[in-house]
C-alpha cells in the first residue's frame, strides 16, 4: 500500500471522518466525501509545501470538500422548492436522519446538542466541531478555515449563542407540555 | 458577557465535548481499494498519456528504471499491483490543487463562456485555454444574475471589484448577507472582510439597503479602513443605482462608526476614475483597481499601468514597451497603437485589452476602438471592431 496513503490513514483518518460525519450526519455520504478527500490528497500531496502543518492542509480540503457537498445540496432544494413553491414551509422541513448508534445510546441532552448543530451556519458548525469535538487550538481552525483568530473567535460565541437558544426554547416546550 | 452567560456557554463546551467518538468500521485495506478503483484517478492517467510525446515518455521511464534500479533490488518484495497504479497517479501534474479546485473550475468555465474560437491542433489547447480566461463579463444571459461585491487586497491598499454571478431567481439580500462565505474561498489571498456579521435589508424593488452592524461593530479607529469599508460598499451597491445606506446597530441605536462618530447613514461613491492592474497571490489573479483623482487623465492613468507595485501584490498590465495615443469621440475611446508596437495573442494581450476595457469605463466611455493592430483577435475579441467596456470584472461563478 502506498506510503502517502499509509500515513494519512494511520494519523489521520478517523479524525477526518468524524470530522465529516459531525458536519454530514451519513455514514454512508462522510464515506463518500472522506473518499473524496483522499482523492484530492493523493492527486496533489506533492504540490503540499508544508506552510501549513499535514494536518492542517487534511483538515481544510475535508472542509471545502464538505462545503461543496452542501452547496451543491443547496442548489438541489432550491431547485425543488421553486418546482413545488413550498417557499417558507419549504424551508423549515425537518430532515429526518435517523440517529447513528453512538448517539441514540446518550442522555436526551447530548441528543439535542447532536440535533441543534445542525441549527448553526456551516461556518459555525465547522468551528463548533473543530474546536469542542475535534479538540483544535483556536489557531489551527482558524489555518483550516482560513479565518482570522478572531474571526475563529466571533464564530464561535456566534454558535455557542445559537444552540443555547434552540436548547433553551426546547426547556420551555418542555416545560409547557408538563404544567 | 455576564457571568451567567458565561456559566451557560462553558456548559454547551461541555455537551460539545461530551458528544461520541463516531469512527469508520472499515479497514485499512476497504478504504483503499475503494480509492484506487475511483475513476479520478484512472482518468488522469489517460490524460497524461495524450499529454505526453512517447518517445520523451519512454526515454523517462528507461531513465527512471535504471536510476531506480536499485531501490527496487532493496524493495519489499510483497508490493501489489495496485499500488504501481496508485504511484502512477502521483506522478501526474498538478493542474488543479486541492484547496481551489472548485474557484479555479468556475474560472475556467468563466473563459470557456468567452471563447468563440476552437484550436485546431491538441498541442495548441493549453495555449488557447490560457489565452481565454477572461477576467471581466461582457453580458450574462436573462437567468443569470450578477451581484457585486468587493474585498481589499492583503495590505488593504486597493479594491479588487469582484461580480459573483449565479441562476435562478435573484435574492440580493440573501447573498450578501451570507457574502463571507462566498468570499471564503479567497481568504488567504486577499485582506480582511469588513462586513462580519452585518446584516443587509435590500429592498428589491428602489434598491435602498438598509445595514444592521452588530453592536461591538468596531473598524479598529483607522480612517483607512473606514475609507476600505465605504468604498467596498459603494462597489457593492452603486451599480444596482443606490445612492446612499442607512446603517443602524442591532439595538437600534445609530452606530458609533470610528472614526466617524455615530451616523446612520452613508453616502455611496460614484465609479472613480481607475487604472486596472494585476492582483496575483497564490492561487488568484485578479483585476485590481487604481483608484485616480478627477485631474488624472485616462492616459496618465493608462501610463501607470505599466507599472509593478510587487510589495503589494499588484502587477502591470500594460507592457513597458506599448505606446499608444488617445482620442475620445462621444462615449468611445480610441485607443491607437504607435507604428512600432507590437503584440502578439497571449495571456498578456488580454490582459491588457481587458484592462484598458474596465479603465475606459471607469472614466465613462461605453466603448474602446483598438486602432492599429497587427492582431486581428485577441481571445475572444474582435479587435477591427469598436468593443464595448465589460459589464463586470472578476466574475466568480456560483452554480456548477
Amino acid at each position: 500500500m502506498n506510503s502517502v496513503f499509509n500515513k494519512i490513514y494511520d494519523e489521520f483518518h478517523q479524525d477526518l471522518y468524524q470530522f465529516i460525519f459531525y458536519m454530514v450526519k451519513d455514514k454512508h455520504l462522510t464515506e463518500d466525501l472522506l473518499q473524496e478527500v483522499y482523492i484530492k490528497v493523493l492527486n496533489s500531496h506533492k504540490n503540499f509545501k508544508g506552510d501549513s502543518s499535514l494536518k492542517t492542509w487534511l483538515f481544510s480540503i475535508a472542509r471545502h470538500v464538505t462545503i461543496d457537498h452542501f452547496r451543491a445540496q443547496e442548489r438541489k432544494r432550491k431547485r425543488i422548492l421553486e418546482f413545488f413553491d413550498w417557499n417558507e414551509k419549504g424551508q423549515n422541513m425537518k430532515d429526518n436522519k435517523p440517529l447513528p448508534d453512538e448517539v441514540a445510546v446518550q442522555n436526551e441532552e447530548v441528543k439535542q446538542i447532536y440535533e441543534h448543530l445542525d441549527k448553526c451556519t456551516p461556518d459555525q458548525k465547522s468551528v463548533l466541531i473543530l474546536r469542542f469535538i475535534q479538540s483544535f487550538s483556536i489557531r489551527e481552525t482558524a489555518d483550516i478555515l482560513k479565518f482570522s483568530t478572531s474571526k475563529v473567535k466571533t464564530t464561535q460565541h456566534r454558535g455557542l449563542k445559537m444552540l443555547r437558544k434552540y436548547l433553551e426554547e426546547n426547556k420551555k416546550r418542555g416545560g409547557e407540555s408538563n404544567e | 458577557m455576564s457571568d451567567q452567560d458565561q456559566n451557560d456557554q462553558r456548559e454547551i463546551i461541555d455537551k460539545l465535548k461530551g458528544l461520541p467518538q463516531i469512527q469508520d468500521t472499515r479497514n485499512k485495506k476497504e478504504v483503499f481499494s475503494q480509492i484506487s478503483s475511483h475513476p479520478d484517478l484512472k482518468r488522469r492517467k489517460i490524460n497524461r498519456k495524450k499529454k505526453w510525446m512517447p518517445i520523451v515518455s519512454a526515454t523517462a521511464a528507461a531513465l527512471f528504471l535504471i536510476l531506480l534500479l536499485p531501490v527496487f533490488f532493496n524493495t519489499d518484495t510483497r508490493q501489489i499491483s495496485e499500488e504501481d497504479s496508485m504511484n502512477e497517479a502521483y506522478d501526474m501534474p498538478m493542474d488543479e490543487t486541492s484547496e481551489n479546485y472548485s474557484y479555479e473550475q468556475e474560472q475556467e468555465s468563466a473563459g470557456q463562456e468567452i471563447n468563440r474560437e476552437s484550436a485546431p491542433a491538441e498541442q495548441e489547447n493549453s495555449q488557447m485555454e490560457t489565452v481565454n480566461e477572461s477576467l471581466v463579463v461582457h453580458h450574462v444571459s436573462q437567468d443569470q444574475n450578477i451581484y457585486f461585491a468587493g474585498i481589499p487586497d492583503l495590505q488593504a491598499q486597493y479594491v479588487i471589484p469582484i461580480a459573483f454571478i449565479n441562476s435562478g431567481e435573484r435574492d440580493l439580500q440573501g447573498f450578501y448577507n451570507n457574502m463571507d462565505e462566498y468570499l471564503g474561498e479567497l481568504n488567504s489571498d486577499t485582506g480582511e472582510y469588513l462586513f462580519e456579521n452585518v446584516e443587509f435589508e435590500i429592498d428589491h424593488s428602489s434598491y435602498e439597503v438598509a445595514m444592521a452592524l452588530p453592536n461591538d461593530f468596531s473598524l479598529n479607529g483607522s480612517a483607512a479602513t473606514a475609507n476600505m469599508f465605504e468604498k467596498i460598499l459603494s462597489e457593492m451597491f452603486r451599480p444596482y443605482g443606490t445612492e446612499k445606506v442607512t446603517i443602524h446597530t442591532d439595538n437600534g441605536e445609530p452606530a458609533e462608526f470610528d472614526p466617524f462618530g455615530d451616523i446612520d447613514e452613508m453616502q455611496l461613491q460614484e465609479m472613480t476614475p481607475s487604472g486596472y492592474k494585476l492582483y496575483e497571490l497564490g492561487n488568484t489573479k485578479m483585476l485590481i483597481q487604481i483608484p485616480h483623482n478627477d485631474q488624472t487623465s485616462i492616459e496618465e492613468a493608462i501610463q501607470g499601468m505599466k507599472e509593478d507595485e510587487a510589495e503589494l501584490h499588484v502587477f502591470k498590465t500594460v507592457p513597458e514597451d506599448i505606446q499608444f495615443t488617445i482620442e475620445q469621440e462621444n462615449n468611445q475611446l480610441n485607443f491607437r497603437f504607435s507604428e512600432d508596437t507590437d503584440f502578439t495573442e497571449g495571456r498578456d494581450s488580454l490582459d491588457m485589452i481587458e484592462a484598458v476595457l474596465m479603465t475606459a469605463k471607469s472614466y465613462g466611455y461605453k466603448q474602446v476602438k483598438f486602432e492599429n493592430t497587427e492582431q486581428q483577435h485577441i481571445g475572444p475579441y474582435n479587435l477591427t471592431e469598436p468593443l464595448p467596456v465589460p459589464e463586470a470584472v472578476n466574475p466568480i461563478y456560483l452554480n456548477d
